[in-house]
């Protein structure tokens, strides 16, 4: 674009290697072996699950197949001398290994708790041929279909599933996150080796292997929010740009159309953007575009609150309000943390597991210290990088909001995000390394190591250790673990045998597979917000339980009588604010479940073993 | 550039929209999905991203990279949109409005940009050693062998067998019955007797035909035929019972029957 090339964001000296031509300068040389061992990698991973599967240990395959990925990626990433299209092809490489990963973990279905979620909106979409149907499972879903609309777009035209179709629009997203990212800080003038580091760090994002691989709308929102930062980055630069300036409107409102929080996030990073461009005192022009960007960005996103999505609020007001209030609690001393590494079944992440993570929270945060120094010696007059310094700075707070048992999840969110400026800050960090073999020795290495514990850390801290990584038996309360035959098959038979939209509760997994694949008004609380969970609880079905599914139109109950096997290893066996949420004990009685099944006036119309299904339409009248 | 400088346009090109969405739609009419995921990945992605990369590369110069990220990414934001467009358009989110609306989005897009053949020369490749482009083609290889595994193993998965008992009040031609079904899931062909018991004891009991798995068996019972009161179904196996389901004494009147998705409303 036509502006005036940015000072390079590259060490001061020159590094080590400068000048030398490594055997990986030949065309194609670099990204064929790594292409090669990622196969190896992607293959041992594989491996790796079916053993898994066998109800055998797989971790240690897992994680060799893991290094196997991403060492020699890493090792070539290091090198100043790659040519441009390598680095290029190294990073998608990466980023698509990484994203392979999960689809090896789920090779068949969706099968996580928010694909299944998103799943049931695309597949509204199909049947009815229109946007905003509502979903009993997330209100707010349909209201941001901008992921569900490219995938049933190609569903449409190929007869593909939701499944192949959500899995290609998927792949282009990751190849969308790696090529934003690495323009993104081209754009803000860092070297072609800071630019590939810093996507390097980034994939040590708690999100980057799994979360942000899922079916789910922030896996689209990330990709479009960098494209959208890109070209922020070129519009604030030099004359005005009409068509630079309109096609950011547009990547802006598809981000808008895709995902809440992902816009807000990006509204914070454009706020931070415009005020350190005010700080600074950067050129009033530069300034004004950042201004009328971050304003008119905000008030597209509170006129599709407005128009489209009236339930954002709703739901989000809740979460913010009970995580602050949980986060009061904890530092007033009325609530403790959560214990470390620790699941809410008890299991403890190994010794090794548990030094990874502790050893990418500290390495991150001693990395950011540097590249901060870095940034302020060496580019503390652009706005854009300062931003992102102050958003990078913003992590090491973040690693603490971990040991608060619902806010673990916010903090991966917003990590994600914040990793956009730490990926920029330590990758400044790790070429300042690269660049001074004389203090540490052998600098490769040791940035190699480094990026290894950051992504295996990222790994730790955003899905939890190597045992719920790997898939296998039946959990309770588990997300994939929990998601198997009985359960799709239970609620595949209240779709064919009862019909769509009947009003019915279960715990956390069967009321997810109801309302996807069953197409079931499947829920949890009453209209009015009260919980259900009460009567699964109690150990009769008495007044205040019949209330309850009275003032919940409650036509059926399913009840999995395996929940009574062990803990809910998320917490919860039905929803956040039960008895002894995030807190139980003991698991629920056998008899608390059983309970139904003694009622008078309440038939069991389905037994498929395990899960039974209970009319509760007669006692509900009462 | 304007209008008066610009080539005339070629049309083949214009056609390529088009030939993109027939292509989608007769390779899905004819039953091959997979084949048609490519021209509609074109469609839905490359198509409004080009195009908008195309007004872009006019104006601004951008690297390979960005190139590839405009066209990915505005390409995105533009089926967004534009599936918005159709929806709040009278046409419904189907295979033809896609098709003709993105068809549409490329005439229109290339008619108004008549773009120039150098314009639309693709990148020339570096040359690369046959033994990288081989190594490469290996690991590609790996990748595809890792997906097969994965599948394999997960359908491998050892899982508990299990089988499914319905009992189902409803009304046929005006007459309430109720449907007893059997669904076997276990893995192997089971052989299976239904009893039904009543308030008074012993209804019927009945051997089933041998059952594959995934087979199901239904049978439709006249309420009328049936003792009032509570009504007990069981699965048994080799005598012993192994599924159970109940109607409860206040729906098994006939008078009563309250048949799946016809809730009474809350008094």
């Amino acid at each position: 674009m036509n502006y005036a090339p940015p000072r390079t964001l590259s060490p001061s000296r020159p590094d080590e290697s400068a000048g030398r031509e490594p055997w990986w300068s030949v065309p194609g040389s670099a990204f064929a072996l790594a292409c090669a061992s990622a196969g190896v990698g992607s293959l041992l991973i594989a491996v790796a699950f079916t053993i898994s599967r066998q109800g055998q240990w797989g971790g240690v395959v897992f994680w060799i197949g893991f290094a196997y990925i991403v060492v020699p990626i890493f090792v070539m990433l290091c090198s100043a001398g790659l040519r441009r299209g390598d680095r290029i092809g190294l990073l998608l490489l990466l980023g698509l290994s990484l994203f392979f990963i999960k689809v090896l973990n789920d090779p068949v279905h969706f099968s996580h708790y928010d694909e299944l979620i998103h799943w049931r909106t695309a597949n509204d979409i199909l049947l009815t041929g229109a946007l905003f149907n509502p979903n009993p499972i997330l209100s707010v879903s349909p209201q941001y279909p901008g992921l569900e609309i490219l995938t049933t777009a190609i569903v449409n035209l190929t007869g593909l599933s939701i499944f192949a179709s959500g899995l290609i629009v998927l792949t282009l997203s990751r190849v969308l996150l790696i090529l934003g990212l690495f323009v993104f800080f081209s754009r803000l003038g860092a070297s072609e080796r800071v630019a590939g580091l810093g996507v390097a760090v980034y994939a040590g994002s708690p999100g980057f292997v799994f979360f942000d691989s899922q079916f789910a709308y922030e896996s689209l929102a990330i990709p479009l929010a960098l494209v959208a930062l890109s070209l922020v980055a070129a519009l604030r630069q030099g004359r005005p740009r009409p068509v630079l300036a309109l096609t950011a409107a547009l990547v802006l409102a598809a981000l808008v159309v895709t995902h809440h929080s992902t816009s807000y996030a990006l509204l914070g990073i454009f706020g931070l953007w415009t005020a350190s461009s005010l700080v600074l005192r950067r050129p009033p022009e530069e300034t004004r575009v950042l201004a009328v960007n971050t304003a008119s960005f905000g008030l597209m996103i509170v006129g599709w609150m407005l128009v489209a999505a009236p339930e954002t609020m709703t739901y989000l007001w809740p979460i913010v309000s009970s995580r602050t209030q949980e986060l009061l609690n904890v530092l007033t001393g009325q609530s403790v943390f959560r214990p470390a590494f620790q699941t809410y079944t008890g299991e403890i992440a190994p010794m090794p597991e548990r030094f990874v993570a502790m050893g990418a929270a500290l390495i991150v945060t001693v990395a950011i210290g540097i590249g901060a120094w870095r940034v302020y010696r060496e580019w503390r007059y652009s706005a854009a990088v300062g931003a992102l310094t102050l958003l990078a700075l913003a992590l090491p707070a973040n690693f603490v909001l971990r040991f608060v048992s619902t806010l673990s999840e916010v903090a991966n969110r917003f990590a994600n995000v914040a990793y956009i400026g730490v990926g920029l800050v330590v990758a400044l960090a790790l070429v300042w390394l690269l660049a001074r073999p004389r203090y540490v020795g052998r600098p490769v290495p040791l940035v190699v190591a480094v990026l290894v514990v950051l992504t295996a850390g990222g790994v730790q801290m955003g899905w939890g250790p190597t045992f719920r990584v790997m898939p296998g038996e039946y959990r309770v309360s588990a997300d994939a673990h929990s998601v198997e035959r009985q359960g799709l098959s239970a609620a595949r038979w209240a779709h064919e045998r009862l019909g769509p939209d009947n009003r019915i509760t279960a715990d956390r997994i069967n009321r997810l597979l109801l309302g996807s694949y069953g197409r079931q008004d499947a829920v949890t609380k009453t209209d009015d917000g009260d919980l259900l969970s009460p009567i699964f609880f109690a150990t009769s079905l008495d007044t205040a339980e019949r209330f309850l599914i009275a003032q919940g139109e409650i036509d059926y109950v399913l009840v999995d009588r395996r929940l009574n096997q062990e803990l809910p290893v998320v917490g919860v066996y039905f929803e956040e604010g039960e008895l002894n949420s995030f807190n139980h004990r003991i698991p629920i009685g056998l008899a608390n479940l059983n309970k139904f099944g003694r009622t008078p006036q309440v038939s069991r119309i389905y037994d498929g073993g395990d899960i039974s299904i209970y009319d509760v339409r007669r006692i509900a009248l009462r | 550039m304007t209008s008066a400088e610009s080539p005339s346009v070629d049309p083949r090109l214009i056609a390529v929209g088009p030939a993109l969405a027939a292509g989608a739609l007769v390779l899905r009419a004819i039953g091959v999905p997979a084949a048609a995921a490519l021209p509609a990945v074109a469609l839905t992605v490359l198509v409004p991203g080009y195009l908008l990369t195309l007004a872009l590369v006019r104006r601004h110069s951008l690297t390979s990279e960005e190139r590839a990220m405009f066209v990915i990414g505005l390409g995105f934001a533009a089926t967004i949109l534009l599936g918005l467009a159709i929806h709040l358009s009278p046409f419904a989110l189907t295979a033809w409005s896609w098709a003709l609306a993105l068809a549409a989005v490329w005439v229109a897009g290339i008619l108004a940009l008549r773009p120039a053949a150098t314009e639309l020369a693709l990148p020339t490749l570096a040359y690369v050693p046959a033994a990288n482009l081989a190594m490469a083609g290996g690991g590609a290889l790996l990748f595809l062998a890792a997906f097969v595994v994965a599948r394999e193993g997960f359908h491998a998965q050892p899982r508990p067998g299990f089988t499914e008992l319905w009992l189902l009040p409803s009304v046929e031609r005006g007459v309430p019955v109720v449907e007893i079904g059997v669904r076997a899931a276990e893995g192997q062909t089971m052989s299976y007797e239904v009893q039904v018991t009543g308030a008074e004891g012993q209804v019927m009991r009945m051997s089933l035909p041998p059952l594959d798995h995934g087979e199901i068996w239904t049978r439709t019972l006249p309420l009328a035929s049936l003792p009032t009161g509570d009504l007990i179904v069981d699965l048994l196996i080799e005598g012993g019972v192994y599924r159970r389901v109940t109607l409860s004494g206040d729906e098994n009147e006939v008078d009563n029957v309250v048949t799946p998705g016809e809730a009474p409303g809350l008094e």
